[in-house]
C-alpha cells in the first residue's frame, strides 16, 4: 500500500496549527515562519498527487479507508480523481502564498496563522472525503476559521460581513444535513459511503427506485441549495461582495481561490451523481441562474468603485460559467468547467494579491484613488496586465482554455445559453480592461501615488508561481486536461446513462400506475 | 342517607383541586398561592385514600367499578401493594407536602426580608 | 433467579456511598473544626468521585453478569443499564459542580456545609429517579430532588435575584408536583396498583381504560414537563436560571434535567408502550392503545424548541440566554421520545450525555468569568477571546457544540436524533428541528461574535488579561475534552447508549411464580 498522502495532507496543517498556537504570543515572526513551513511542507507532500496520479485510471486514487463509527456505517474514506486532484493541488499551492501574503499582519499573528492552517485541513478534507458525513464535517469545519479570518482581521464592516457569510452558509447547508440522513435510510445500505449510496439510490436494471420523484427533487434541492450558496449562484450571492471587501487579502485569495470551488465541486461530486434524475429536471433552472449570474455579475462589475468588490462580482460571473458547463452534460463543457475552477482560483487569487499590494501601500482600494500607477510601478503594471488578461481569457493564458471549452461544449448542447453567456465574455473584457486602465494608465492624479515602491521580493514570491501557472495552463493545457478528461468522460457517461435510466424508469412506473388505475376502473 | 361511595370522594377531591388551582392562579400573595398548592396536594391525598378504601372491596365500587379478575394468592402477587398502597402513598404525600411547605415558607420569609413584600406580582426583577 | 438481600444490596453501592457521604458532610459541618476551610468541599467531592466509580463498577457488573436488570424493594426499584446511564450522567454533573463550587467565594461565605449537603441530597434524588418503577417511589425521588433544589436556587440569601428565583421555583414547582400527584392518584385508582408494570398489566388486561390513563398521564406530564422545562411549563426556567447561583443553574440545567428525562422515558414507555421483543435490543416499541400521545409529545417538542430559540434571540444576559437555549434543547431531546423506537431512545441518551458536557462547560465559563471579576451580561464578554484565550476557546467550542456544528459532540447528538426521526417517518419533524438549529445559530454566534470580533485589542499592550486560575482552567478542559472527542470519535459512547437502551425494557412483569 502506498503512503497515506491524503491523510498526511489533512494532519500536517492541523499539527502545524497546534504548534503555532502553542508558541508564546510575543513570537510573531516565529509563528509566521512555522505557518509558512507547514504550508510549504503540505505543498511538498501533495506533489506526488501530481507526479504519481495515473490519468488514465478511472475512479478514485490514493484511496484510504478506515472504519470510523461502524455502528453508523461511517467510514473514514478519502480519495481523489481527475475532478478533484487539481483542486487539492490548487489548495496546497495557494496556502503558502496566502501565508506569505499575510506577512504584514501584525496583530494576533499566531491566531491568524492557526486559523488559516485549520482552514487548509478542512478544505482539503472537503475535496477528498468520499463519505457523505465525513464531507459534511469538513464542510462545516471550514466555516469557523473563515468566520474568524474575516471577522477579526477584516476591514471596517468585518463583523457584519463575517456573520453574513457564516449564517448564509450554515442555514443553506442544514437542509442538506437532513437530506443526507434521509437518503442514508432510503438507500438502505447502512452506509454514508458516497459510491455505495449512489449505486443503491440509482439501481441498475429493474430494481425498485428507493426514492420517489418528489423525494428526489427535494433532496436534490436541499443539496443544490447548500452548494449554490457557496458557489455563489445568483440570487444567493449577496454575501460574497461583503465578505470579499472586508476580508484581509489572504482571506480573499482563499475565499475566491478555494472556498467558492467547494460549491461547484459539491454540485459535481454529490448533488448530480446521487440524484441524476432530479438534476436533469433542475438543469434548465440552474443553467438559467448561471447565465443570469454571468450577465448580472458582469454588469455589476461595471458599476463598482471598489476594486475588491469588482473582483468579487467578477467571481460571480466566472463561477456562473463553471455551473453552466456542468449542467449541459457535455464532455468539453465539463472539462472546461473543472479547468475554469482552477483557473479562477489562480487568476482571481492573483488579482486579489495585486489589489493587496496596492492596498498595503495606499490603504485604499477605490479606483478613483489611483491612476498612472504604471509610471511609478512598471513591474507591478506588467503583472496586473497579465493577470487581467488571464481573467478575461486572452488566448495564451489559462482563462482562454477554460471559458472557450465551456462555451464550445455548451454551444454543442444548448445554443441559447451559450450565446447569452458569451456576452459575459465581452462584458468581462470591458470591465477588467477598464479597471486596469483606470488604475495603471493616464496621469498620476494623486500626489501620494508618486513615490510608491515597485514589487518587493515577498510580493514577487507570491505572484510568480501564479504567473507561471497562468502561462503554463494557457500554453500547454493538455498537461492539465489529460488528467481531467478521462474522469470527465467517465463521469458524464455515467450521469447521462443514469439520467436516461431514471427517466425511463419513471416513465415506466407512471404508465404502469396509469394502466393499473384504468385496469382497476374496468374491474 | 346516601351511601358514601367512590364518586363522592372523587368529587370532593376534584373540587379541592379546582379550588387549589383557582387560588394559585388568582392570588397575588405568595402565602395564599402556597395555600392553593396545599389544597391541590390534599386533593390528591383524598383521592388516594378513597381509592385505597374502595379498591379493597371491588363489590362496593359502583359504576366506576374496577374489576379484579384474579383472586386470592395470585391477586396478592399481581396487585401486590394495592390493598394498602393508597394509604402508604398518601402518608408519603403528607410528609412531602409538609417538607415542601416548610421550605416554601422559609423562602417566602427570605423574600420578605429582602424585599419587604410577598406579592408575587412585585417580585419581578428579572424579565424577558 | 432470586438473589440474597445482601447480594441485591450490592447493586445499590452508589446510593449507599452517596448517603454515607451525605452523613459525613453533615457531621463534619456540625462537629468539625472551625477552620476547616474547603474541607467539606473536598469531602463531598471525594464522596461523589467514589460514587461515580461505584456507578461505573456496577455498570460493569451488570454487563459481566449478563444481567439485564435487578429488582429491589418489592419491585419498586430497578438497577438496569438504563438507570446506570443516568446515574453516570448525574454523577459526573454533581462531581463537576462540587469541584467547581469549591472555588466560588460566595458559596464558601454562605456556608459550604449546607451547599454540599443539599447538592448530595439532590444527587441522591436523581439516582432514585433513574431507578424507580413505582408511583410512590417516583414521587419520593422527584421531591428528594426538588425540595433541596428550591433551597439551592435561593442559596444567596441576601441576593434579590436569588431569592426571587427560589420563590418562583418553589411556587411553580409545588404547583407542578401537585398536578402530577393528582394525576398519579388517579393512575393508582384506575389500575389498582402503584407499580409501573402493574399499571401496564392493568391496561393490557383491559381492567383499566387506556384513554383515562392517558388523560391522567397528561397531568403527570405537567410535573415532568416542569422538570425538563418543556413548553408550556417552561415559564420558570429563565428567571430561575438567571437568578440562581450559577453553579446551581448549571446543575439544574444538566443533572436535574437528565433525571427528569430518565423518569419520563421510564414512566411513559413502561405504561403506554411495550417493546417488540423480537427486535431487541434496538427495537421497535409498540404504543398501547391510542398512539396519539406521540403526536402530542411531538407538538410539545416543536413548541418547546421554537419558544426557546425565539426567546433566546433578544437576551442580553448570558445565563438567561443559556436558560432559553436549555429549553430549546429539551425540545430537541424530546424528539427522540416520539419515534417509539430504540434508536430514538438511544439518540436521547446520547444527546443527554453530550449535552451535559457542553452545557455544563458553558455555565462553568460563566462562573469562571464572574469569579475573575467579569459580569454575566453578553456585553461583559466583549473581547473575552483575547483577554482569556483558553476560556474564550472553550466557550466558543461549547456554544458551537450547542449549535450542533461539526466536529463537536452536539453535532453527533443531532445526527442520531435526526437520523432516528428520519428513519421512522418523522421527516417534517426533522426539518422543523433543522430550521430551529438555524435559528439557534444566530444567538450562539452572537456570543462568539462578542467574544472574538468585538473589543479586539489592536496592540499587544491593549490586552487586559482575565486570569481565571488553574482550577477553573482544568475543569473547563475536562468539559472540553468530551465535547471535542465525542465529535470526532463517539463509537464507545454510542455503544454505551445503545446497550443502556437495549436492556431498558422495564415492562415485563416478573412471572408470579417467581415470588414463591
Amino acid at each position: 500500500m502506498s503512503a497515506p498522502i491524503l491523510s498526511a495532507l489533512l494532519v500536517i496543517p492541523v499539527a502545524g496549527a497546534a504548534l503555532v498556537a502553542l508558541l508564546p504570543r510575543e513570537n510573531a515572526r516565529e509563528a509566521k515562519l512555522a505557518a509558512l513551513l507547514t504550508a510549504f511542507l503540505t505543498f511538498l507532500v501533495s506533489i506526488p498527487l501530481w507526479t504519481q496520479f495515473r490519468p488514465g485510471d478511472i475512479g478514485m486514487q490514493f484511496v484510504e479507508t478506515r472504519a470510523w463509527v461502524p455502528a453508523l456505517g461511517l467510514t473514514y474514506k478519502v480519495g481523489v480523481d481527475g475532478i478533484s486532484v487539481l483542486l487539492v493541488l490548487l489548495t496546497t499551492l495557494l496556502m503558502p502564498i496566502c501565508v506569505l501574503a499575510s506577512w504584514s499582519i501584525s496583530d494576533r499573528v499566531k491566531d491568524y496563522m492557526a486559523a488559516f492552517l485549520i482552514l487548509e485541513s478542512a478544505m482539503i478534507g472537503s475535496f477528498v472525503a468520499q463519505d457523505l458525513l465525513l464531507f459534511y464535517v469538513f464542510w462545516e469545519a471550514m466555516l469557523i476559521p473563515m468566520l474568524l479570518i474575516i471577522g477579526v482581521w477584516g476591514g471596517r464592516r468585518r463583523v457584519y460581513a463575517a456573520l453574513k457569510f457564516f449564517l448564509f452558509t450554515v442555514v443553506g447547508s442544514l437542509p442538506m444535513f437532513v437530506a443526507i440522513l434521509y437518503i442514508y435510510f432510503k438507500a438502505g445500505a447502512h452506509t454514508f459511503d458516497l459510491e455505495t449510496l449512489r449505486a443503491s439510490l440509482n439501481p441498475a436494471g429493474d430494481a425498485p427506485l428507493p426514492l420517489t420523484v418528489t423525494a428526489a427533487r427535494w433532496c436534490f434541492f436541499a443539496f443544490a441549495l447548500a452548494f449554490a450558496v457557496k458557489v455563489p449562484l445568483f440570487p444567493l450571492h449577496t454575501w460574497l461582495p461583503d465578505a470579499h471587501v472586508e476580508a484581509p487579502t489572504a482571506g480573499s485569495v482563499i475565499l475566491a481561490g478555494v472556498l467558492l470551488k467547494m460549491g461547484t465541486y459539491g454540485l459535481l461530486r454529490f448533488a448530480i451523481p446521487i440524484f441524476p434524475g432530479a438534476a436533469a429536471e433542475f438543469a434548465p433552472a440552474l443553467i438559467s441562474l448561471a447565465v443570469i449570474g454571468v450577465i448580472y455579475g458582469s454588469l455589476m462589475c461595471l458599476a463598482q468603485e471598489d476594486m475588491k468588490k469588482l473582483i468579487a462580482y467578477s467571481s460571480v460571473a466566472h463561477l456562473g460559467f463553471c455551473v453552466l458547463g456542468m449542467f449541459v452534460w457535455n464532455d468539453k463543457a465539463l472539462s472546461g468547467s473543472i479547468l475554469q475552477m482552477v483557473n479562477h482560483g489562480i487568476s482571481t487569487g492573483a488579482l486579489f494579491l495585486c489589489v493587496g499590494v496596492l492596498y498595503e501601500r495606499r490603504h485604499t482600494r477605490l479606483l478613483e484613488d489611483f491612476g498612472g500607477i504604471a509610471k511609478v510601478m512598471p513591474w507591478y503594471a506588467a503583472v496586473l496586465i497579465i493577470v487581467t488578461l488571464s481573467s478575461i481569457g486572452l488566448p495564451g493564458t489559462n482563462g482562454f482554455i477554460g471559458e472557450f471549452l465551456i462555451l464550445l461544449g455548451t454551444f454543442e448542447a444548448k445554443k441559447v445559453p451559450a450565446i447569452l453567456a458569451s456576452t459575459g465574455v465581452v462584458l468581462g473584457a470591458t470591465y477588467m480592461l477598464w479597471m486596469a486602465q483606470r488604475v495603471l494608465f493616464g496621469r498620476v492624479t494623486h500626489e501620494e501615488n508618486e513615490n510608491l515602491g515597485d514589487l518587493r521580493g515577498r510580493e514577487w514570491a507570491t505572484l510568480l508561481p501564479l504567473l507561471f501557472l497562468i502561462f503554463a495552463i494557457g500554453v500547454v493545457p493538455n498537461v492539465f486536461l489529460h488528467r481531467i478528461a478521462p474522469a470527465v468522460e467517465d463521469y458524464n457517461r455515467q450521469v447521462r446513462a443514469a439520467i436516461h435510466h431514471d427517466q425511463e424508469r419513471r416513465a415506466e412506473e407512471k404508465s404502469r400506475a396509469e394502466f393499473e388505475r384504468h385496469g382497476g376502473a374496468r374491474k | 342517607m346516601p351511601v358514601a361511595n367512590l364518586e363522592w370522594f372523587l368529587l370532593i377531591g376534584a373540587f379541592l383541586f379546582a379550588t387549589g388551582v383557582f387560588t394559585i392562579l388568582t392570588r397575588k400573595n405568595a402565602v395564599s398561592v402556597l395555600m392553593g398548592v396545599e389544597l391541590v396536594l390534599n386533593s390528591a391525598n383524598i383521592n388516594l385514600v378513597a381509592f385505597s378504601r374502595f379498591v379493597r372491596s371491588p363489590a362496593t365500587l359502583g359504576p366506576t367499578s374496577i374489576e379484579f379478575p384474579l383472586q386470592g394468592e395470585a391477586a396478592h402477587h399481581v396487585y401486590g401493594a394495592a390493598w394498602i398502597g393508597g394509604n402508604v402513598f398518601a402518608a408519603f404525600v403528607i410528609i412531602l407536602a409538609a417538607a415542601e411547605a416548610a421550605v416554601a415558607l422559609a423562602i417566602i420569609l427570605g423574600i420578605y426580608r429582602n424585599l419587604g413584600d410577598v406579592d408575587v406580582d412585585e417580585v419581578t426583577a428579572m424579565k424577558g | 433467579m432470586q438473589l440474597g438481600v445482601v447480594e441485591n444490596l450490592s447493586f445499590l453501592t452508589p446510593e449507599i456511598l452517596l448517603t454515607v457521604t451525605l452523613g459525613a458532610v453533615i457531621a463534619l459541618d456540625i462537629g468539625g473544626p472551625k477552620d476547616r476551610k474547603g474541607l467539606v468541599a473536598r469531602l463531598a467531592a471525594t464522596g461523589l468521585g467514589a460514587t461515580l466509580l461505584m456507578v461505573i463498577l456496577t455498570y460493569f457488573e451488570l454487563e459481566t453478569k449478563q444481567r439485564a436488570r435487578v429488582f429491589l424493594f418489592a419491585d419498586s426499584f430497578v438497577v438496569d443499564p438504563f438507570s446506570m446511564f443516568f446515574k453516570l450522567v448525574a454523577g459526573v454533573c454533581s462531581f463537576m459542580i462540587a469541584l467547581f463550587a469549591a472555588k466560588v467565594r460566595r458559596i464558601e461565605s454562605q456556608g459550604e456545609g449546607e451547599f454540599y449537603t443539599l447538592l448530595l441530597v439532590t444527587t441522591l434524588g436523581i439516582f432514585l429517579m433513574a431507578g424507580v418503577t413505582d408511583l410512590v417511589g417516583m414521587v419520593v425521588a422527584i421531591e428528594t430532588l426538588s425540595i433541596p433544589s428550591y433551597i439551592l436556587a435561593g442559596f444567596y440569601k441576601r441576593d434579590r435575584g436569588s431569592s426571587e428565583a427560589s420563590l418562583k421555583y418553589v411556587l411553580y414547582g409545588a404547583t407542578a408536583s401537585g398536578s402530577m400527584l393528582f394525576g398519579l392518584a388517579f393512575l393508582y385508582g384506575l389500575s389498582g396498583t402503584t407499580s409501573f408494570q402493574g399499571i401496564s398489566a392493568a391496561i393490557a388486561s383491559g381492567r383499566a381504560d387506556v384513554l383515562s390513563i392517558s388523560l391522567m398521564l397528561g397531568l403527570v406530564l405537567i410535573g415532568l414537563g416542569f422538570k425538563i422545562s418543556a413548553a408550556p411549563f417552561h415559564m420558570w426556567t429563565p428567571d430561575v436560571y438567571e437568578g440562581s447561583p450559577t453553579a446551581v443553574t448549571a446543575y439544574l440545567s444538566t443533572a436535574s434535567k437528565a433525571g427528569g428525562f430518565a423518569i419520563l422515558i421510564r414512566l411513559f414507555y413502561s405504561i403506554l408502550a411495550r417493546p417488540e421483543v423480537a427486535s431487541r435490543p434496538e427495537g421497535q416499541w409498540i404504543p398501547i392503545g391510542d398512539p396519539g400521545w406521540t403526536t402530542l409529545v411531538a407538538v410539545i417538542a416543536v413548541v418547546t424548541m421554537t419558544i426557546g430559540n425565539l426567546a433566546a434571540y433578544k437576551q442580553t444576559n448570558v445565563k438567561r440566554l443559556l436558560a432559553y437555549s436549555s429549553i430549546a434543547h429539551a425540545g430537541y431531546i424530546l424528539l427522540g421520545f416520539v419515534v417509539m423506537h430504540g434508536s430514538g431512545l438511544m439518540a436521547m441518551l446520547f444527546y443527554i450525555a453530550t449535552y451535559v458536557f457542553m452545557n455544563l462547560g458553558a455555565f462553568l465559563c460563566v462562573i469562571a468569568v464572574s469569579e475573575a471579576g467579569g459580569g454575566e451580561e453578553i456585553s461583559d464578554f466583549r473581547g473575552l477571546g483575547w483577554r482569556a484565550p483558553f476560556l474564550g476557546f472553550c466557550m466558543a467550542a461549547f456554544l458551537f457544540s450547542l449549535t450542533g456544528l461539526p466536529p463537536l459532540a452536539g453535532f453527533v447528538g443531532k445526527v442520531y436524533l435526526f437520523a432516528a426521526l428520519v428513519e421512522h417517518g418523522w421527516v417534517w419533524l426533522s426539518v422543523v428541528a433543522a430550521l430551529n438549529s438555524a435559528v439557534s445559530l444566530y444567538y450562539y454566534v452572537r456570543v462568539v461574535k462578542t467574544m472574538y470580533l468585538e473589543g479586539i485589542p489592536r496592540r499587544a499592550g491593549d490586552v487586559v488579561p482575565l486570569r481565571i486560575g488553574s482550577h477553573f482552567g482544568i475543569m473547563l478542559f475536562v468539559c472540553l475534552v468530551p465535547t471535542i472527542l465525542f465529535g470526532i470519535y463517539w463509537q464507545p459512547l454510542a455503544r454505551l447508549a445503545t446497550w443502556s437502551v437495549g436492556a431498558s425494557a422495564p415492562v415485563e412483569a416478573r412471572p408470579v411464580a417467581a415470588h414463591k
